[in-house]
């Protein structure tokens, strides 16, 4: 209780609160820019910490991972290009209801749910750090397995089209995500003779390509089609938060989409992406509309912003407590603890707790300042906005360009990002499902993998995925996730039979 | 027509996962990793794909649809005409560099979006290139192409 006590006004100091301000206001930027990720900016930032104190240092790199995770659904929401990896999903519902006139309220609830998922992280990581890091190690295969499994479930509920259309979407996802070395056998699959398919499809420029790329391709007919008079969104963008009504009614979307960030942040070599996919699964899949998904529904934003947001709480608990870096952003951040001379471990708790506490407090203050710090960055990007769309639709293409070719300064993505451009274009227009293709992508491998690698530790023993304790309960899950739903069909069939 | 037009699409979901699931028969064998190769997984996802084709074909072909298409001829040319300006745009920033090529994409979404005017056209293309490349290259040092021979040397001082 001390350390806590000790941690809070270390945290609380005039220079702390003011590089927690700045590591924030940064982070925002940084990830409402294409092409600049979470780990790129604490990159960034590095440099400016050498001369400081380390706990000021670690609080700048910490607060500024908070802020670049909420930064990415800026452009999200208002341009469908997520500014990181971990918005992907913002993108799904939160243009949809910018195109609706909405902009403003799914800004609003991107910053309300981002604040809430941190601070739920943050709080959680002050009282619970060591015991969850112990559970984090009880993961193994058939548990990540189990956890991808539950994640695909939410595909058969995607869309509002053909359930045949969305799952074969899907399929295609789930086949993209093989492409490049196998890394179990290291196997090249699918490079069709070209080295540039070596590392295989990145879902970043496939996400980019199949939404924003194919969006301008669509306007640029639907405008031919009016007289270039284009359609006018609602551009006086004005943040509304989430209020006490919509807090209530949303209430367990909040409090699951948190824990599965927080969950999934604690895992090493998962983050914020698969927590956001997770979590607007579970929404998806618990959701009595699942059709409207995709069209602009504010649970398709929620979900997803709160669930990234509780996942950086999540990733400092295995950096700090075993000194094993959940993500790149952490790896960094790792890296700077140990430039100012602390090596995160079991012994950094006993030697330093003020320290950890003290950065678990800057993140608590870091989501708060998010409410300010959201506004004024969505105020600056609302000004694009303001554009016409034959200026808008450009920029947003140049933003998409930085962002792909950023990625592994790599031309290729670029194509790739094309390719997927002219692909999305197509299945928007024969009613196939992008969002399940991203779906499948981004959990492919994460599904893939464990399952070869469980195999080989079980000795092709199937039944090891079933009568694992934490593996066989979340299968079970995604067993009824699957099932429930045609359950209750034919039940309100037989229902509507008997009268 | 339209039904024709989702077979034909169904037909050409189908042949790219036929033509994967050959190809998958071509990846080398390897003795390490366990009995599931490297083709397993792959084979299990095209299997399933394309049974759920041809499931949804078979339903397409009994639905009702409307007469008419999903996608007629002015469409399918405003598409090729946007795709050629961005490949333009790939191939020439591999040359010109980043600040080279972007008044290309620009300019040319510029026009095709609806915007007319030369003013508007040459400024904002010029503005927002430069701006671009001040912002990511330079302050943010965020990686961008930077062309060959003299302009790639250049670049250098810009960004």
């Amino acid at each position: 209780m001390d350390a806590i006590l000790q941690g809070l006004m270390t945290g609380l100091t005039p220079v702390n609160l003011l590089f927690a301000f700045l590591g924030c206001a940064t982070g925002i930027i940084f990830g409402a820019l294409p092409g600049i990720s979470s780990a790129m900016g604490v990159v960034l930032l590095l440099p400016f910490t050498y001369g400081m104190e380390p706990t000021s240092a670690i609080i700048l790199l910490v607060t500024n991972f908070c802020g670049s995770t909420f930064g990415g659904s800026i452009t999200s929401i208002l341009f469908a290009t997520p500014g990181t990896p971990e918005s992907v999903m913002t993108v799904l519902d939160g243009h949809p209801m910018h195109k609706k006139g909405q902009g403003g309220k799914a800004l609003g609830l991107a910053v309300s749910s981002s604040v809430m998922g941190g601070l739920f992280s943050a709080l959680m990581m002050v009282v619970l750090c060591v015991p969850l890091s112990k559970v984090a190690m009880e993961f193994g295969p058939a548990e990540y397995v189990a956890l991808g499994i539950l994640g695909v479930t939410a595909i058969a509920g995607l869309g509002s089209g053909s359930m045949l259309k969305t799952l074969i979407s899907g399929c295609l996802g789930l086949v993209l995500a093989t492409f490049g070395t196998d890394e179990i056998t290291g196997t090249v699959r699918f490079s069709f003779g070209s080295s540039e398919f070596v590392n295989g499809v990145h879902f970043i420029p496939v996400m980019i390509g199949a939404f924003a790329l194919s969006e301008v391709f669509m306007q640029a007919i639907e405008l031919r089609q009016r007289n270039n008079q284009a359609q006018q969104y609602n551009t006086s963008i004005k943040v509304e938060f989430m209020s006490w009504a919509e807090f209530l009614r949303y209430k367990w979307v909040l409090l699951k989409s948190a824990v599965i960030g927080m969950v999934v942040g604690i895992l090493p070599g998962t983050g914020g992406t698969i927590a956001s996919v997770l979590a607007y699964s579970e929404v998806v899949r618990s959701s009595k509309e699942k059709e409207k998904f995709g069209t602009g529904m504010p649970e398709g934003v929620i979900a997803p912003e709160t669930a990234n947001n509780a996942s950086t709480g999540g990733a400092m608990v295995p950096t700090l407590t075993l000194g094993i870096p959940g993500s790149g952003t952490t790896a960094v951040i790792l890296g700077a603890f140990i430039m100012h001379g602390m090596r995160p471990g079991p012994l950094l708790f006993q030697m330093q707790p003020t320290l950890l506490y003290a950065v678990f407090i800057s993140m608590i203050i870091a989501n708060v300042m998010l409410f300010i710090g959201g506004i004024y960055g969505v105020k600056i990007f609302a000004q694009v906005s303001r554009f016409p769309y034959y200026l808008q639709g450009p920029l947003i293409l140049l933003l998409c360009f930085v962002g792909s070719y950023a990625l592994g300064v790599d031309i290729f993505n670029s194509w790739i990002m094309l390719v997927a451009g002219v692909v999305g274009f197509f299945m928007k227009k024969y009613k196939f499902n992008v969002a399940a293709l991203v779906l499948g992508l981004v959990l492919g491998s994460l599904i893939e993998e464990n399952i070869r690698k469980m195999m080989i530790i079980s000795g092709d023993d199937w039944t090891v995925f079933f009568t694992r304790p934490i593996a066989g309960p979340i299968f079970l899950l995604a067993a009824a996730a699957l099932l429930w739903p045609q359950i209750q069909n034919l039940i309100e069939r037989r229902k509507a039979g008997g009268k | 027509m339209r039904k024709v037009e989702e077979l034909v699409v169904h037909g050409v979901v189908f042949l790219v996962m036929l033509m994967l699931y050959y190809e998958t028969k071509t990846f080398p064998y390897a003795n390490i990793g366990g009995s599931l190769g490297a083709e397993w997984w792959p084979q299990v996802i095209l299997t399933l794909g394309m049974v759920l084709t041809i499931l949804s074909a078979g339903f397409e072909a009994r639905k009702e649809t409307k007469p008419g298409l999903n996608l007629d001829g002015e469409e399918i040319k405003s598409l090729a005409v946007s795709v050629a300006i961005f490949v333009v745009f790939l191939v020439a920033s591999n040359v010109l560099g980043f600040a080279g090529a972007a008044p290309i994409l620009m300019a040319g979404f510029i026009w095709q979006l609806g915007g007319r005017k030369i003013t508007t056209l040459i400024g904002a293309s010029l503005l927002c290139s430069i701006c671009f490349t001040v912002l990511f290259g330079r302050l943010m040092e965020v990686p961008l192409p930077r062309g060959t021979g003299a302009i790639r040397a250049l670049s250098y001082m810009l960004y």
